[in-house]
């Protein structure tokens, strides 16, 4: 178990930025989760870390100890990959045992450890068997076995639930959460999956372009998003461009009073369950234009001055498209970022 | 840096010792037949360089003989190999069970060596041979040399009928899993779609055992093109396949001989060079058109 | 459509039979005059000279020697090359792995009558290191790509993980690479073996009649047409590669019952 530190890691592949100064600190026994999509260099920054691949520039350290320039067998850090990479010529019980065996531990302890890990994973009965006997959750377990019985530093999940269906990688996410406070272990976690993001880890990264863009707190980098970009990244919402002097926001919806400091031209998010139906005519007004049946809410898209804005409703408000209906938009409690460079908000 | 150094000239020290054999021993020979195919030759005090053995060779109607009776064999041969063979793994697939002995039976001349199948053939194809005992038993021929010579023929037969003896298994193997593939994948898709069994064989089967049937005709072309053993055992004695006519003027009592020989090595390394360039022209036409198939 | 398609496989079937049971009967006779189908009189002369003989079994061995040997030394080359052709890009990877093609595409005959000359000079002629010399060639397209084919197949990821899992160079090698590569490395053996037991001509011209093996054995009996002694040593001849192949066989059916990489 230990605390690692990343400083300003570079990375280029034929002369594409794929790590552009990436610093992070993982604190001991933290589960940080790695979020951003296919491209954005998270895979890069564990393969860093697990020294499976060579990085340009930058100090990783563990427990406050350079290990950049240390062989990938000796930097006790294990990779779980998406594509799990059992050893198929070995059973079970063996591939759990490599680790160990590699490091010449006596016989007995292997053993001992083994059956330890075969009993926390749930494998009993499956220790002689092959992998390709396994089902997809079983070899999942034993990948996980397999990196936690060389007791590492650091535990390095690169999208290890990708390619499980719902309800298995749901469970699966409930396990190794559990398994990871119980036992205390430093945890990497790269994900595209927000909820998997947001659900497991303590403090999320958000990744972009290889840059990382915010680190917090799940709870903070959901309602506070920094920019546009994070906030894109947790689904629908909505953006109003707008501009902020002596703290009142200006925009196609008029003047609103709004507890915020900030002066300029900003765009406020607003996030679709924050939105409520105006019963009394009041607040703004939009034509229905979509539905979306999504079982717990029907998810709306009303239109305004040819502006889409999400909303949700429930059961006994169901409303028709081209109906005309009010909306309370709480802009005194919406998140002012900068507008983006790019895209044209409502 | 040094590093670097390193890393980069790794797969380099890899090839090495492959690369070495192949360029040092391969190469270098075909480079000093080259050489001295235009005749220079220190050892007998030839060290000139002159076209004069090319044009010796390329005029000299032995020679053209022989390299119509060489062109002639591997043609037919390939020809027949790839065509046959394609029909036979058509045949296995669809007639024989996936765990009978046939499987490994039909594999079986790919392991004999050319000299032994020179032996097999010569047995039954001589006019002393199995077949015309038969054929005389049978009151067709009315003695031995009624029955026409296929073996030491002018026509090749003998020679034609070994290597394909030898190759047509060859096809078979190479191409047997595609065509399993195309029965059990796309079969169903395309009978369902209205195709009939003729239909499926010209517009699935065919095209996708294409590309491996091709690599294999040129295989089973070049290898005949430069093989001593079976034209030598079981060939004419005019004309002579072009490996059996090098090796002779190669061994002639007359060193001056030498260099026709390389000549004629040179032609043999060139046709093969324009059948395989010809081949990937060709094999990269038809795989950008389907992936798939190997050599 | 069908019938005529099992007539066709069981023709081509019957004549591979025919073939060799006519072998095996010619290799067991004293007489078989024409016009008779069948031997008139049996005998063990043939069998006796070929499975009987000292000298035939010393010949026989030592080409399983030679070759084992040839097979051995070519699979060691080829390794490494494989591995970076499945592994590494580099400048020139693509003439080289066409390199390595060639001794597919131009024949042996060619390679070995234009060195031959230089050989005699370097004292590799008449001996057997000129002989494994040239043998090594033919094996080298099959070695590199079979186990090429092999690495790109177990893939460098799955090695990678064994180092993260803290295994050493030679530890990788020993329990991850070698393991999975088995049945690529048996069957390109297989391959590279059978090859260099069926050459003769380049045994021949190379080792100028003083390095013997079984090919060259058996020629001159095929050549002067004596069907009984050819028949009988090439009984031995196809008896000892059908070995072997059994015997890779069970290597890789063996390991494959325990392991499905897929």
């Amino acid at each position: 178990m230990a605390k690692i530190q990343l400083e300003g890691l570079h990375k280029s592949y034929d002369g594409v930025k794929i790590l552009n100064n990436i610093s992070l600190t993982v604190e001991e026994g933290e589960f940080m989760a790695l979020l951003g999509t296919s491209g954005s260099g998270k895979t890069t920054i564990l393969h860093a870390i697990a020294g499976t691949n060579e990085l340009d520039d930058g100090i990783i350290k563990i427990n406050n100890q350079e290990i950049t320039n240390i062989p990938v067998n000796k930097r006790h850090v294990v990779l779980v990959d998406q594509n799990l990479l059992l050893f198929p010529h070995m059973t079970v019980k063996a591939n759990i045992g490599f680790g160990l065996r590699m490091q010449k531990v006596e016989r007995s302890l292997i053993k001992k450890k083994a059956e330890e890990l075969i009993d926390l994973l749930a494998l009993k009965g499956h220790e002689n068997k092959y992998p390709h006997q396994l089902s997809g959750g079983q070899m999942q377990r034993v990948a996980i076995a397999r990196a936690l019985a060389t007791e590492p530093y650091v535990l390095l999940l690169d999208e290890p639930f990708s390619k499980l269906d719902i309800s298995l990688r749901n469970s699966m996410q409930k396990l190794v959460s559990n398994l990871q406070k119980k036992l205390g272990m430093t945890t990497i976690l790269v994900t595209h999956d927000k909820d998997e993001a947001l659900s497991m880890a303590d403090r999320v990264a958000i990744l972009s372009h290889g840059k990382i863009i915010q680190v917090g707190e799940p709870y903070d980098v959901y309602e506070h998003p920094k920019s546009i970009v994070v906030s894109r990244y947790f689904g629908d919402r909505n953006y109003f461009d707008g501009s902020m002097l002596d703290g009142k926001f200006t925009c196609s919806h008029g003047v609103f009073l709004v507890d915020s400091s900030k002066e300029g031209l900003l765009t406020m998010i607003i996030r679709p369950e924050e939105i409520t139906i105006s019963l009394n005519r009041k607040g703004v007004l939009v034509t229905i234009e979509s539905t979306f049946y999504k079982g717990d809410v029907y998810t709306y898209v009303g239109k305004k001055n040819n502006n889409d804005i999400f909303f949700y409703g429930r059961e006994q408000e169901r409303y028709k498209v081209g109906d005309e209906i009010w909306l309370n938009i709480p802009f005194k409690q919406g998140v002012l970022v900068e507008r983006s460079k790019h895209e044209k908000n409502i | 840096m040094k590093n670097n150094i390193i890393k980069i000239s790794q797969p380099y020290l890899m090839v090495m010792p492959a690369l070495i054999l192949i360029v040092g021993i391969f190469v270098g020979g075909i480079f000093l037949g080259f050489i001295q195919s235009f005749g220079y030759f220190p050892l007998i005090g030839l060290d000139e360089l002159t076209f004069k053995y090319y044009i010796e060779v390329l005029t000299s109607p032995t020679f053209l003989k022989s390299l119509g009776f060489s062109l002639y064999i591997s043609f037919a041969q390939a020809f027949l190999s790839s065509v046959l063979g394609i029909f036979l793994a058509i045949g296995i697939v669809t007639t024989i069970k996936k765990d009978s002995i046939i499987n490994g039976i039909y594999k079986i001349p790919i392991m004999i060596p050319h000299t032994v199948v020179a032996l097999l053939v010569f047995i039954q194809l001589t006019q002393s041979g199995w077949l015309a005992r038969l054929l005389f038993n049978f009151h067709i021929i009315k003695d031995m040399s009624s029955f026409p010579a296929l073996v030491f023929d002018q026509m090749g037969i003998g020679v034609v009928f070994a290597y394909v003896f030898k190759g047509l298994p060859f096809i078979t193997l190479i191409v047997i899993d595609i065509v399993r593939e195309g029965y059990n994948k796309y079969v169903k898709v395309a009978s369902n779609l209205g195709a009939n069994k003729w239909q499926v064989l010209r517009h699935i089967i065919f095209p996708l055992t294409l590309p491996s049937a091709l690599s294999g005709f040129i295989i089973l072309f070049a290898y005949s093109f430069g093989s001593f053993e079976i034209p030598y055992l079981l060939g004419s004695s005019t004309p002579k396949a072009l490996p059996v006519e090098a090796y002779i003027q190669y061994n002639s009592i007359d060193l001056l001989d030498r260099p026709k020989a390389m000549v004629i090595n040179m032609i043999i390394a060139f046709g093969a060079f324009i059948l395989v360039s010809i081949y990937q022209k060709l094999y990269s036409s038809l795989k950008v058109k389907m992936p798939g198939g190997a050599l | 459509m069908k019938l005529l398609k099992k007539s066709y496989v069981y023709f081509a079937i019957g004549i591979i039979l025919f073939f060799l049971l006519t072998m095996i009967l010619w290799s067991l006779i004293n007489q078989w005059p024409w016009p008779n189908l069948w031997p008139k009189q049996f005998d063990l002369r043939g069998l006796k000279f070929a499975f009987g003989s000292m000298k035939s079994y010393r010949i026989l061995l030592s080409s399983i020697g030679l070759s084992g040997f040839v097979t051995v030394l070519t699979l060691l080359i080829c390794y490494p090359a494989a591995r970076a052709l499945a592994f590494y890009d580099f400048k020139g990877k693509k003439l080289i792995s066409f390199l390595f093609l060639l001794p597919l595409i131009v024949p042996m005959i060619t390679v070995v009558l234009g060195i031959h000359i230089n050989f005699i000079k370097l004292g590799l002629a008449n001996n057997i290191t000129g002989v494994v010399l040239v043998h090594l060639l033919p094996g080298i397209p099959y070695g590199v790509r079979l186990m090429e084919t092999s690495f790109r197949q177990i893939g460098q990821s799955i090695e990678l993980q064994a180092q993260v899992l803290g295994a050493k160079r030679w530890q990788v090698f020993w329990y991850i690479t070698l393991p999975l590569l088995f049945p690529g490395i048996i069957m390109a053996g297989t391959m590279i073996y059978i090859i260099s037991f069926s050459q003769y001509f380049i045994t021949f011209l190379i080792g100028g009649g003083k390095v013997m093996t079984f090919s060259l054995f058996i020629f001159p009996f095929i050549e002067s047409g004596d069907r009984t002694l050819a028949s009988a040593l090439s009984l031995l001849f196809i008896s000892s590669i059908y070995l072997v192949l059994v015997f890779s066989n069970l290597l890789v059916s063996y390991y494959s019952k325990n392991v499905n990489s897929n």
